[in-house]
C-alpha cells in the first residue's frame, strides 16, 4: 500500500531524515515511535506532501506520489491527522466535516457527514463552531473529517496526545473498527501502551534514521532501541515516552 | 422641506450611494481574507468596468444594469489573468511587495484608460435616469435604488455561495487554514484563482452599477479605492459582514458630511470617524475574521 524508499530530508545543515525506507502492507496498522526530534513528523509531512523530500521515492497504492501536492495525495486516499488538532475554527462541526467532501453538497453528502459526526460521538455539538469545543472534541472533528474522505490509508500523528483515557479508548475503538473495514494505518504515537494494543509492527526512528522495524516483542529486545530509549541519561525521560517497564 | 425630511433624504441618499463602495470593499476584503494579498488596483478594475458599461451603452445601446451579464463574466476572466500573471508569483511575499506591484498596475491602468478614452468625463443617461418616487417627502431615485439593491443582492449571493456551496466552503477552509485545507484535498491554488476572479468581478459590478448615476474618467478609481480601504479597515480586515455595515455607515456619513460641511471637505468626517473607531476598536467594528 505504501512504500517509502531512501527518503532523505535536511533543513539547512541539520539532517531530519537520513535514507529512511518504510513499507506498509494493505490493511495493517503499523506504529512508529522514536524520541522527540527523531524525524517521525517530518516523515509524515513528506509522505502527505506537506514537505518535499530532498531525495528518495514514495509510492502509494500503485502511484508514484513523490513530490506531489498535498491535495492530490489526499484525493488518492492517503490522509493525515496533525499532532495538534486543527479544525477550521469559524466553521461548525458539520461544516468542518463537509469541508473535506469532494462529492458536492447535496442531501446525501450532508446525511453522510451527519452520520460520521454521530459515529465519532459529536452529534450533540454538530452545529457548534469548532473554536468553542474542547481539545478532545477538536481531535474527534479531525477524525470525522478524515473519514469523510473515505481514505484507503490514514497517517495519525499522535492521536492520543492530550486526550483523556476515556477518549483514548474511544479513538482506539474507532481505529480498530476502521481497520476491520480495510483502512490501513500508520500511527505515530508516544503512548507505547496504545501502540502495543493496536499495532502488529513497530518502526523505530532515532537520530533521523530507522533503527528497528519488527513486531513489538522483537523491537523491545533490539539493542539499538534500548540504547535510543534508555541511553545513559535516564533521569530526563518523560514518563509518557516510556517503552521499557524499568525505564 | 422640513428639517426632519431633509435629514431622512440625506440618510437615504447616503445609503443608496454606499452600494458601489460595498462591492469594491467586498472584493478587496475577499482577496485579503483568503489570498492574503493587498490589491491597491482593485478600483481600477471598477473604472474599466465603468468604461466597459459606457461602451456597451454607446455601441449597442445596452442598458447599463443589463450589461452586468457581460461585464461580470468578462471581468471574472480578467481576474483569472490577474491572478496567474501577478498575484500567484508574489502571494507569499511581504504585503509591501503586493502594494508596490498593484500600485504600478493602477498607474498602468489609469494611463491606459487615458490613452484609450482620453481625460473626458463620460456619463450614461438612460430614459429612467431622472425617475424617482416619493415616500413621505423623501425622494428616492430609481437608478440609485436599483444600484443599491443589486449591490445588496450580490452581497447575500456571495454569503450564500461561501456557506452553501462546495467551492464556497473550500474558500472558507483555505481562508482559515491553507495547509490544512490542502491536506484534506482542496486545490489551494485553484481556490485562490477563483477567489481573485470573484473579487475582480465584484469590483466590476461596482463600476457598472455606479455608472448610471455617476461618471467615469481615468482617475475615478483613486477616490473609490480610498473609500474601499476605509470600509475594509473599519469593518475589520477580511470581515465581509463588517464590510457591509461599514459601507453603509460610510455612505451615510459621507452624505451628511457633504450636506453639512460641503463638497469634498465633507469626506474629512468619514476619515475622522475611521480614526475614532480604530482608536476604540483597533481590529475594526467586527474584528478580523476568517470568513
Amino acid at each position: 500500500m505504501l512504500d517509502v524508499e531512501n527518503v532523505r530530508k535536511s533543513f539547512g545543515g541539520t539532517v531530519a531524515l537520513n535514507d529512511v525506507s518504510v513499507s506498509i502492507g494493505e490493511g495493517s496498522i503499523i506504529g512508529m515511535v522514536g524520541p522527540n526530534g527523531s524525524g517521525k513528523t517530518t516523515l509524515l509531512n513528506i509522505i502527505s506532501g506537506a514537505l518535499p523530500a530532498d531525495r528518495g521515492t514514495i509510492r502509494f497504492d500503485g502511484h508514484d506520489i513523490t513530490g506531489r501536492e498535498a491535495n492530490a495525495i489526499a484525493r488518492l486516499g492517503l490522509v493525515r491527522s496533525f499532532q495538534i488538532s486543527r479544525p477550521f475554527p469559524s466553521m461548525t462541526v458539520l461544516e468542518n466535516v463537509l469541508a473535506a467532501s469532494h462529492a458536492g453538497t447535496g442531501p446525501a453528502v450532508r446525511a453522510r457527514a451527519a452520520d460520521i459526526v454521530r459515529q465519532v460521538g459529536l452529534e450533540a455539538v454538530i452545529d457548534n463552531r469548532a473554536h468553542a469545543l474542547s481539545f478532545g472534541q477538536q481531535r474527534l472533528i479531525e477524525l470525522a473529517r478524515i473519514l469523510m474522505l473515505r481514505p484507503k490509508m490514514i497517517l495519525l500523528d499522535e492521536p492520543a496526545a492530550g486526550v483523556n483515557p476515556t477518549l483514548m479508548e474511544h479513538i482506539k475503538a474507532l481505529i480498530l473498527s476502521l481497520n476491520r473495514e480495510g483502512t490501513t494505518f500508520l500511527v505515530v504515537e508516544h503512548n507505547i501502551r496504545l501502540v502495543s494494543e493496536m499495532c502488529e509492527r513497530l518502526i523505530v526512528l532515532n537520530n533521523s534514521e530507522k533503527i528497528a522495524d519488527a513486531p513489538l516483542a522483537d523491537v523491545l529486545q533490539n539493542q539499538a532501541v534500548k540504547e535510543a530509549y534508555l541511553g545513559s541519561g535516564r533521569a530526563v525521560r518523560n514518563p509518557k515516552h516510556r517503552i521499557y517497564a524499568d525505564e | 422641506m422640513s428639517e426632519l425630511v431633509f435629514v431622512f433624504q440625506t440618510l437615504v441618499d447616503g445609503l443608496l450611494l454606499s452600494g458601489g463602495y460595498i462591492l469594491i470593499a467586498l472584493g478587496l476584503g475577499l482577496i485579503f481574507g483568503v489570498v492574503n494579498y493587498v490589491n491597491v488596483a482593485q478600483a481600477e478594475f471598477s473604472m474599466f468596468a465603468m468604461y466597459g458599461t459606457w461602451v456597451l451603452w454607446i455601441a449597442l445601446g445596452l442598458d447599463p444594469f443589463l450589461s452586468l451579464a457581460i461585464i461580470l463574466p468578462v471581468f471574472a476572466m480578467i481576474g483569472v489573468a490577474f491572478y496567474v500573471s501577478m498575484v500567484r508569483a508574489v502571494r507569499t511575499r511581504d504585503h509591501g511587495v503586493h502594494i508596490l506591484m498593484t500600485l504600478g498596475l493602477a498607474f498602468i491602468l489609469q494611463n491606459a484608460a487615458l490613452l484609450i478614452f482620453s481625460a473626458d468625463v463620460r456619463t450614461i443617461r438612460t430614459a429612467y435616469s431622472a425617475a424617482s418616487f416619493n415616500i413621505g417627502g423623501v425622494s428616492i431615485n430609481i437608478v440609485k435604488l436599483v444600484a443599491f439593491l443589486i449591490a445588496i443582492a450580490l452581497f447575500f449571493a456571495l454569503i450564500a455561495f461561501l456557506n452553501k456551496t462546495r467551492t464556497g466552503r473550500a474558500i472558507r477552509a483555505v481562508a482559515q487554514d491553507e495547509s490544512l485545507a490542502a491536506a484534506f484535498g482542496v486545490n489551494v491554488d485553484r481556490i485562490f484563482m477563483i477567489t481573485v476572479a470573484i473579487a475582480i468581478a465584484l469590483a466590476a459590478a461596482a463600476g457598472t452599477i455606479m455608472m448610471p448615476h455617476l461618471f467615469v474618467q481615468p482617475m475615478v478609481g483613486q477616490f473609490f479605492v480610498l473609500f474601499a480601504f476605509a470600509i475594509v479597515v473599519m469593518g475589520g480586515m477580511g470581515n465581509l459582514k463588517g464590510a457591509l455595515v461599514a459601507g453603509l455607515i460610510i455612505g451615510v456619513v459621507e452624505a451628511f458630511g457633504q450636506v453639512y460641511i460641503g463638497g469634498l471637505a465633507g469626506r474629512i468626517i468619514v476619515f475622522a470617524l475611521i480614526l475614532i473607531i480604530l482608536y476604540l476598536r483597533p481590529s475594526g467594528l467586527f474584528g478580523r475574521s476568517a470568513l
